[in-house]
């Protein structure tokens, strides 16, 4: 062979037809001519593409489509179905008593279309279609979840540890036990400590009062009647809440303790963490170290730290009992630290207008004013800018 | 029916004999796929190959019962598919004045190498290259469906066809 007919040789050799002898001559000549090995693996490479090519393609769903219409509208089936029922008849004749397969092809043509075209619905939607469904699945998957996982219930909680005696209000299963909307009272110089489960404890003080109102896993809390508790928990996802006759404390990740004295006061002191407090009439929050007398459902006393100084605190009280001279104010503007912002913040809304630049002004001292607040708008104590400073203070403190 | 079909295929054929357009519908689908590509390699031309598949497929349902009992039912599919895409080459290219008035629907999805440069290929090269390397007939036999062609002619075709593509395959190597 010479390299004019490799051509050739390669076609022959794709046709299956060259012979043994055509073979060895191929391959002495490929061994030597670098160009016709080269050609030659073209038309190999060539063959098998040509091996390996698709031999079905994803046609236009339109086709499928028209073709239904089409068989519809060519009145085949009339002459089908006449042929079908001189079948049926001929059947019947041969075999009466087999029925079944008759019946199965009893279908109308427009079932058969509307069957068909739902198909193609079907066939052009499936990936939308399932992705709706695996949605709406993860959507209920994730509703039951939280829906179980929020409104468990923790009841009853255990009573881990205690000191004399204590009683519940009604006598349950066991003596260990605290269930829900059950009371459990102290006795004098006795102490009880209950477990919150999955969220920390609850240390009851002498001669108090307390009644399980919430046991649901993300929300518990109890209602403090008399005497005192004091709450130490150790998670932040779940919250648990003290309510007293004034207001309703919520924790998060927080160490507080809650009295509730005879007079009627309720006095809270947050050891670690934030407290939140909601009165009837507003809501504020509380940073470690700082105590609160709350009076009444409307009214509290100033927020303080435990800690303070000794003549600030003595002025505070002052100002609680009415006493808003001048004089006291300026007692209390000197001897404000950074970490008494709080108490600031609460005094803006107690002293008259005149003084709350000055209060203000300190304030600002410590913690700038943010952004969207005002001078103006705390002077003329904008809920809304006092609100956005709160926060804002007890972020950085 | 056909002698290499499925039990399945032949009770298919059997039902939609008697009428049944469930049936044959069940058929087209399988076959939709298969036929639509062969007319889109022979036409090279989207449009053209939609239309040709409707009409076989057409085609077929009036003369299902005149399937031979000695061949399977894709290969008188294919006969069918075949017979048809050819009689409308014939036909485009008595009402075709000008080359390239019908190249706007040329397929432009097909991005294996191999199905591209079939379609930059001459019509007669082509058709000839497809029924034979592709579909699998016979020179003879492809000589028979094209009478307005030698033997010999379609040979020259067919190897023509072969020597340009391995051409565009030589960089690959």
């Amino acid at each position: 062979m010479t390299c004019e007919n490799i051509h050739d040789f390669a076609n022959k050799f794709l046709d299956k037809d060259i012979t043994e002898q055509e073979l060895a001559e191929l391959e002495v000549h490929l061994e030597f001519c670098r160009n016709c090995n080269r050609t030659f693996g073209s038309y190999k490479k060539l063959s098998f593409e040509l091996n390996n090519i698709e031999s079905v393609i994803t046609p236009p769903a339109s086709i499928l489509e028209q073709l239904i219409v089409d068989l519809q509208s060519t009145g085949i089936s009339e002459t089908s179905i006449d042929d079908r029922k001189k079948g049926e008849t001929e059947e019947k004749k041969s075999r009466p008593v087999d029925k079944k397969p008759e019946k199965k092809d009893k279908i109308k043509p427009e079932e058969l279309l509307f069957s068909s075209k739902q198909e193609i619905f079907w066939k052009r939607h499936k990936l939308k279609i399932l992705i709706a469904i695996l949605a709406f699945l993860f959507c209920a998957v994730a509703t039951i979840y939280f829906i179980l996982f929020y409104s468990k219930s923790t009841s009853p909680w255990q009573i881990i540890g205690y000191s004399g005696k204590y009683y519940f209000s009604e006598q349950k299963n066991s003596a260990n036990n605290l269930y829900l909307n059950q009371k459990l009272i102290t006795d004098v110089n006795s102490h009880v400590i209950i477990a919150i489960p999955k969220l920390g404890k609850i240390n009851l003080g002498p001669l108090s009062e307390i009644q399980l109102v919430n046991d649901k896993e993300n929300e518990s809390g109890i209602s403090l009647y008399k005497g005192k508790v004091e709450v130490s928990t150790f998670t932040q996802n779940k919250h648990f809440s003290v309510e007293t006759m004034n207001a309703k404390f919520t924790e998060n990740l927080t160490n507080f303790s809650v009295e509730q004295k005879n007079t009627g006061i309720t006095h809270i002191e947050v050891t670690s963490g934030l407290l939140l407090i909601q009165s009837s009439k507003e809501f504020f929050t509380l940073s470690a170290k700082y105590s609160c007398d709350i009076i009444t459902k409307k009214s509290y006393n100033i927020p303080f730290r435990v800690d303070g100084n000794p003549q600030f605190i003595s002025a505070l009280k002052e100002l609680d009992s009415g006493n808003n001279t001048s004089e006291i104010i300026a007692q209390i503007a000197a001897n404000a630290k950074e970490s008494d912002a709080i108490t600031l913040w609460h005094l803006l809304k107690r002293v008259s207008k005149n003084y709350r630049i000055l209060i203000f002004n300190k304030l600002n001292e410590f913690f700038p004013i943010p952004q969207k607040v005002t001078k103006d708008g705390i002077i003329a104590l904008d809920n809304k800018m006092l609100q956005i400073w709160q926060d804002d203070i007890i972020s950085r403190l | 029916m056909g002698s290499s079909d499925s039990k399945y295929i032949i009770n298919l054929i059997a039902s939609a004999q008697k009428g049944n357009k469930n049936s044959f519908l069940q058929l087209v689908e399988l076959n939709l796929g298969n036929i639509y590509l062969l007319s889109l390699r022979l036409l090279n031309d989207q449009k053209l190959a939609s239309e040709i598949t409707k009409e076989i497929f057409i085609h077929t349902w009036q003369n299902l019962k005149q399937i031979r009992s000695d061949t399977s039912f894709s290969s008188w599919l294919h006969g069918i598919a075949i017979y048809k895409n050819l009689e409308l080459i014939k036909k485009r290219k008595s009402d075709k004045s000008g080359r390239g008035s019908l190249e706007s629907s040329k397929p432009t999805y097909i991005n294996k190498k191999l199905e591209y440069h079939l379609s930059e290929l001459d019509e007669e090269e082509r058709i000839t290259f497809v029924l034979h390397d592709i579909v699998g007939y016979s020179y003879g036999e492809i000589s028979d469906l094209l009478s307005d062609y030698t033997k010999e002619s379609i040979i020259e075709f067919i190897h023509s066809a072969r020597k340009k593509l391995a051409k565009e395959f030589e960089n690959d190597l």
